[in-house]
């Protein structure tokens, strides 16, 4: 196996897109050295992103912000304006792993794992974010929901990664919320995750809604039945009622040894809701 | 504190003031800095690496192993295989008694369970022995296994346990069930669980000619040492086991595993100091289990609440090859009285590896049962769950009519459901919400564990510097033993602690028994105990028989040892240090042994339990089915505490092992392949602190007269038993939804 740790994004694009072998690249390396550790992976080359500049920071850009594929949970935990802009995203990040794995796990490593289950994956796509491609074609964006093609495999193409992140502008009556449902308290894989991003005019109703649920198929889903029960209502009682209904209705669950199917979708529901009323409230916090 | 009185010889009376101490753990500093030495930390000079090469099927052969491969690898010594590791003196298959079990060293190709040790690397590194072991490559030829209860043919074991009978029938349960006024019949599932103690099986051995010295973690030291004399043909004498810390054991280190002796075995065939340490993963297999059990209960109760039958069966599983089978029903034996009691048990036999004693073995699963059966009997009975155990209490043991040594079991219920809160409890399920509208339930359970002793030696030795020095190869598993021995052996001689050097932890000391049944304290204390009194009655003979002596002649009356000084003890104002005694004596020092273990005619004429009374409170998500246990008091009367801060903490761990056990352990078994799912933490849950609430305990005084000269019953499981059920009613007393099946889940609670 050859480590790099190129300096920039073409070197290191470069090295992926000349090796034959498995590649793999590196960023926190929560999901990779565990992959390596057990056997399940025996990659030709390993290539460590954190060396390279942009990587590294979060920038604000355009209103938004832009978050570098290495950048770890902690920081983004740190910064304050992502954390006042995208709370939800920003929760969802920081509930991937214990306070040591925060110190080096990565949104967009989270993202390319592509597991079913990823905690960050949801609230991301219901936040619209999307994705800095780097290739030997050049860069291109890509909404995050279209960057995992099933579990553990991305839509990327030989020698592309995953640079930065990119999270527009908050909008006026916007809000953004994660829940994750776990039967113990902490250290655990998603049973169900359900994000939640919506505006609300100044009236408090809600104009536009995105709701993405995890674990609950084989990529994150989104759930756009459930953000149509929303849109044009107050959120109120009925509408929450038929944004669950829809939700269940989305998921498209297995039964494995962390839940059944059927209580996966029972669960995708309530959830979906408990997120919809946290996002509801901040939206309002932001109207007003 | 009262004065201890020696039941060997009423003469000679010590006067304790280290017993009862609340003190910190004397190993505490070395464990927070790390500088505690556990079996892998050690690195003799030349050593190599053995890492050990487990089996992916659960039944069959092996077929092929790519040896030449793994040599080929750079920095690979040796492959043992059964070709050609070293021949053995003893059978490992041999089964000469009940704790000695068959263990799997590279006998032959044949594979009995998932996990089982096909092979083993060495090498300089520890990369370049895990990487020659998957360069192995082993094929198979495999069939299918049996997996799960439904799996075998049932059978009635010969004993269940240590040797109990698998069947016990007192009165008519057929008539007491047809007489009750209610009767109920329940079944409860319990899981596969697996000890997962923080510290893996570890071994670092040495040979030198024939004799061995190793490095490894063990509950039972001098058990060890026999089985490696038997299985080398050396003398035990030959054997040096070092065992100072063990980063828990939980019943899985009681007896020593077949990979620790694979460890022996490889630095035999290279000729050098050899390390191997398992990986979490490897701990699913060689080092035992808890067998899955499902339990029948059958209980009938007349119109005023009063059990007339109580049933309790068990189906469990051993390995197919050997004998271990948890005794669960036997937790029914001595809680709960009624005229017609049967405990019944029978087996199937699984391609699993030998199923081994783990956190109160029979008494956990069989008190979860049980404990779930009883509220469910109230609960026909339209009664109060803490009313009815009340109006059930024995006051003998109900199967032999024997007293019990002492019970403060009713002290307990009152101490506990004051502090909880119990009276304020409505008696309707579902009726209890927090602000946040959560339902809320409270449950209670009873609590009872054996008090239990094996056999121990300790050493005592007075010195003419006026210190003294205490030796016994005890264990600390984490438990704090080497405090609370320490305490027991300050007294047994009479000195205060930091006057006495206490130590532990290897073989070559005198054998101190077993860290296992409850029962360290109570035997290796009573071992202490003897030993100080020999001890000290042999320094009181020089004094009273010295004319010299203000102690002289004290004859009948005797002599109290305190602080370094006897006594006369019907006139305190005569007495004389121990120094002074040794210098005109002109003795360096007096030595003397001591044992401890059961007094054989007192079991006879006693029950002997330690019992408690626990009380949970629960907090359900009534749309999600997210139980998390909010309160957890426990009240438990286990006769003399040595150490309360160390028996707190013990009750704590008990406790969190019954939460544990409620609501996250358990092995998902592949049904194909015969290998748990979930052989690691990430997987295999047991709660980390923020699963908890705010424990409490009390300790409920109790004095025993009859278990042992120091009245100690044993504390290290009785918490798990009560906790289980105590929780499993608080669901059901949240819910209205009856879970039989443990850990509770959320998809069982939802239904």
């Amino acid at each position: 196996m050859r480590y790099e740790a190129p300096e920039t994004l073409d070197a290191a694009v470069a090295l992926l897109a000349g090796e034959s072998g498995l590649a793999k690249v590196l960023a926190g390396g929560t999901d990779l050295l565990v992959q390596l550790r057990s056997g399940m992976i025996e990659p030709a080359l390993v290539v460590d992103i954190k060396r390279i500049a942009e990587t590294r920071r979060i920038q604000e850009e355009s209103g938004g912000f832009r978050i570098g594929a290495a950048v770890s949970g902690a920081e983004m935990g740190e910064h304050a304006g992502l954390k006042a802009a995208w709370p939800g995203v920003v929760e969802a990040v920081e509930l991937i792993g214990s306070t040591q794995v925060q110190g080096r796990a990565t949104a967009a490593g989270n993202l390319c794992n592509a597991s079913p289950a990823a905690d960050s994956v949801p609230a991301l796509v219901a936040a619209g974010a999307t994705a800095r491609i780097v290739g030997p074609g050049g860069s291109r964006e890509l909404p995050v929901e279209a960057v995992a093609a099933g579990p553990g495999r991305t839509s990327l193409g030989r020698g592309e990664i995953v640079a930065s992140l990119f999270l527009p502008a908050r909008g006026a009556g916007q809000g953004d919320a994660y829940l994750r449902f776990i039967p113990r308290t902490e250290m655990d894989i998603a049973v169900v995750g359900a994000g939640v991003c919506l505006t609300l005019d100044g009236d408090g109703r809600c104009t536009r809604a995105r709701v993405a649920l995890g674990a609950v198929g084989p990529r994150v889903i989104l759930a756009e039945a459930a953000a149509a029960a929303l849109v044009g209502t107050t959120l109120d009682e009925a509408a929450l009622d038929a944004l669950a209904e829809a939700a269940s209705a989305a998921a498209t669950p297995i039964d494995d040894k962390r839940g059944t199917a059927d209580f996966r979708r029972r669960v995708a529901g309530v959830l979906a809701r408990r997120t919809a009323v946290i996002a509801r409230d901040r939206a309002k916090g932001a109207a007003a | 504190m009262p004065e201890i009185t020696l039941t060997q010889d009423p003469v000679h009376l010590r006067h304790g003031s280290n017993i009862g101490r609340p003190l910190t753990r004397r190993d505490g500093l070395l464990k927070v800095t790390g500088a505690a030495r556990y079996a892998a930390d050690n690195n003799p000079k030349g050593l190599l690496h053995a890492v050990v090469a487990v089996s992916t099927v659960a039944r069959g052969r092996v077929v092929a192993l790519d040896v030449e491969a793994a040599m080929a690898h750079p920095g690979v010594v040796e492959v043992m295989t059964p070709a050609n590791r070293p021949a053995l003196a003893g059978d490992p298959d041999a089964k000469p008694n009940p704790l000695v079990f068959r263990l799997d060293l590279l006998q032959s190709d044949r594979v009995r369970y998932a996990g089982q040790p096909i092979a083993l690397v060495v090498a300089e590194t520890l990369e370049a022995a895990t990487e020659g072991a998957v360069l192995l490559a082993p094929r198979y030829e495999s069939e299918p296994p049996a997996v799960g209860l439904d799996d075998g043919e049932r059978f009635v074991p010969t004993a269940v346990g240590p040797g109990a009978p698998a069947e016990l029938r007192h009165g008519d349960v057929e008539a007491g069930l047809a007489a009750a006024a209610q009767a109920i019949e329940a079944t409860y599932e319990t899981p596969p669980q697996y000890h997962n103690p923080m510290e893996p099986h570890a071994v670092v051995a040495r040979w030198d000619g024939d004799r061995l010295t190793l490095d490894t973690p063990s509950q039972a030291m001098a058990m060890a040492r026999l089985r490696l004399a038997a299985l080398f043909g050396i003398p035990p004498e030959n054997i040096l086991i070092r065992s100072p810390f063990l980063g828990g054991g939980f019943g899985c280190k009681g007896l020593l595993s077949g990979p620790q002796v694979l460890g022996v075995m490889a630095a035999r065939l290279v000729g050098r100091p050899v390390k191997l340490a398992l990986t979490r993963a490897q701990l699913y297999g060689p080092v035992g289990h808890r067998s899955p059990t499902r339990q029948r209960l059958r209980l009938g109760a007349d119109g005023e609440g009063r059990l007339t039958a109580l049933e309790h069966h068990t189906l469990m599983s051993s390995s197919r090859f050997d004998e271990f089978f948890e005794p669960a029903s036997n937790a029914s034996h001595a809680l709960y009285a009624s005229p017609a009691i049967a405990t019944l048990h029978e087996a199937v036999r699984l391609d699993c590896g030998t199923p081994m004693f783990m956190r109160a073995p029979g008494e956990a699963p069989g008190s979860a049962a049980l404990e779930s059966a009883v509220d469910e009997m109230a609960e026909a009975c339209g009664l109060d769950p803490l009313e009815f155990r009340l109006r059930n209490y024995a006051e003998v043991e109900p199967t032999t009519g024997r007293p019990f040594s002492s019970k403060a079991l009713r002290e307990c219920y009152a101490r506990g459901a004051e502090r909880f809160g119990w009276e304020r409890r409505p008696l309707a399920p579902r009726s209890l919400r927090d602000e946040h509208g959560l339902l809320v339930g409270w449950g209670v359970g009873t609590a009872i564990f054996p008090a239990l002793m094996f056999e121990a030696e300790a050493r005592a030795v007075i010195r003419r510097d006026g210190g003294g020095t205490v030796e016994i190869g005890a264990c600390d598993m984490g438990q704090g033993a080497w405090t609370a021995l320490a305490q027991i052996a300050a007294d047994a001689v009479g000195l205060d602690g930091e006057r006495v050097e206490f130590r532990s932890g290897s073989s070559d000391l005198p054998d101190g028994g077993i860290a296992g049944g409850s029962a360290h304290t109570a035997t290796a204390g009573s071992a202490i105990h003897s030993a100080g009194a020999a001890v000290v009655a042999r320094l009181a003979e020089l004094a009273m028989a010295d004319e010299r002596s203000p102690l002289f002649g004290a004859g009948n009356a005797g002599v109290v040892a305190r602080d370094g000084r006897l006594h006369r003890r019907d006139d305190e104002s005569r007495s004389e240090g121990y120094a002074e005694i040794l210098e005109r004596a002109g003795l360096a020092e007096v030595e003397a042994r001591g044992k401890g273990a059961m007094d054989a005619a007192a079991q006879q004429r006693y029950a002997m339990q330690a019992h408690g009374a626990v009380f949970a409170e629960v907090k359900v998500d009534p749309d999600l089915g997210q139980v998390r246990v909010t309160r957890l008091v426990g009240a438990f009367a286990a006769g003399r505490i040595i150490n309360p801060r160390m028996v707190v903490s013990q009750y704590y761990g008990g406790m969190i092992w019954g939460v544990s056990f409620a609501l996250h352990e358990q092995a998902v078994m592949d049904r194909r392949s015969g290998r748990p799912m979930n052989a690691d933490l990430a997987g295999y849950h047991i709660p980390v602190n923020a699963d908890l609430p705010a424990l409490e305990t009390i300790l409920v005084e109790e004095e025993d007269p009859h278990v042992n000269a120091l009245g100690i019953k044993g504390v290290g499981e009785i918490g798990i038993t009560g906790t289980v059920g105590a929780i499993a009613n608080a669901v059901w007393h949240a819910t209205g939804v009856r879970v039989r099946q443990f850990p509770i889940t959320l998809d069982r609670l939802l239904g």
